[in-house]
């Protein structure tokens, strides 16, 4: 049998959280959420995630920053940027950064998916 | 920090007490637009709401409308399409909602019984049952005074309004 995928989904607005919640739970995967960077941190230290949804405006230590250390901590696991910010700068600091995409809201629930599914086999592989 | 909706634009309610005075501004998704990424979801909502026999109108903390039943919509005059996202004063043609910057935004609106206690119930879950209020409206014979009876109830991240004739 499959072993179940877990996404961890960080973002300070719990309305995001809630919708990646109602959309991820249904197509089988188990949602860690993580509502601060500091948060985010101490999940991926003590149960790492199968892929990360990362927010990057947020009070406190900011998406960047957490995705500079998850990058550290567990350098295979694909991270997806999920953001308001469509700073061009921002993007490419994101991906140099390591990100495997960033996707900026209002998101697309499909592409969402489609990434999260593309970046999951890709990790598998590897 | 100032909370907008990523998907209408919209400015959406402080998330809790903690009122950050930064200028961050934080992405989120307000009820309306959530309710439209679900739409299966919204169905069930919706049918549920088409069973109850008073006016209902389901609102946000700005007062605005996610959906409302049937006998709202007949209340109203309005169709389902034409209720949704738009705020209450403008719904029930309230002349203070025909201002500069609509429904919330004049003189008079602070003093708004509906709008406060629809607020009222979002921020603290209380319920309110069979408030009559008093609202001038713009009807195509000219203003009118209406009497309405409203109740309130907080249910998930939305207020439920029963709203009708007080006679």
């Amino acid at each position: 049998m499959e072993k179940e995928r877990r996404i961890l989904a960080v973002d300070d607005d719990e309305s995001i959280l809630n919708v990646l919640s109602r959309f991820l739970k249904p197509l089988g995967y188990a949602l860690a959420i993580a509502s601060s960077g500091a948060e985010a941190l101490e999940i991926i230290r003590r149960q790492p995630p199968d892929l990360i949804l990362l927010d990057i405006n947020m009070p406190g230590i900011d998406g960047l920053e957490v995705l500079r250390q998850a990058r550290q901590l567990i350098p295979a696991v694909p991270v997806i940027m999920v953001t308001g910010s469509d700073d061009a700068e921002v993007a490419k600091q994101a991906m140099a950064l390591g990100a495997v995409d960033y996707v900026t809201k209002p998101f697309d629930l499909g592409y969402l998916e489609d990434s999260i599914k593309a970046n999951l086999a890709s990790g598998q592989k590897e | 920090m100032k909370r907008i909706c990523a998907w209408c634009r919209n400015e959406m309610p402080s998330a809790g007490a903690e009122q950050d005075s930064s200028a961050m501004v934080t992405h989120g998704i307000c009820a309306a637009c959530e309710a439209r990424l679900f739409p299966q979801d919204a169905i069930s909502l919706q049918q549920a709401l088409e069973k109850m026999d008073v006016p209902i109108l389901l609102l946000e903390s700005d007062v605005v409308t996610v959906t409302g039943n049937r006998r709202a919509r007949e209340l109203l005059g309005r169709t389902l399409s034409e209720i949704r996202g738009v705020k209450g004063g403008e719904l029930i043609r309230c002349v203070n909602s025909a201002g500069p910057g609509g429904c919330g935004r004049s003189e008079h609106c602070a003093g708004c019984v509906i709008r406060e206690t629809v607020q009222t119930t979002y921020a603290t879950g209380r319920p309110f049952f069979g408030l009559v209020v008093e609202k001038d409206v713009e009807t195509p014979a000219g203003v009118k005074s209406l009497k309405l009876r409203i109740s309130t109830q907080k249910i998930g991240p939305a207020v439920f309004l029963s709203i009708d004739e007080a006679g």
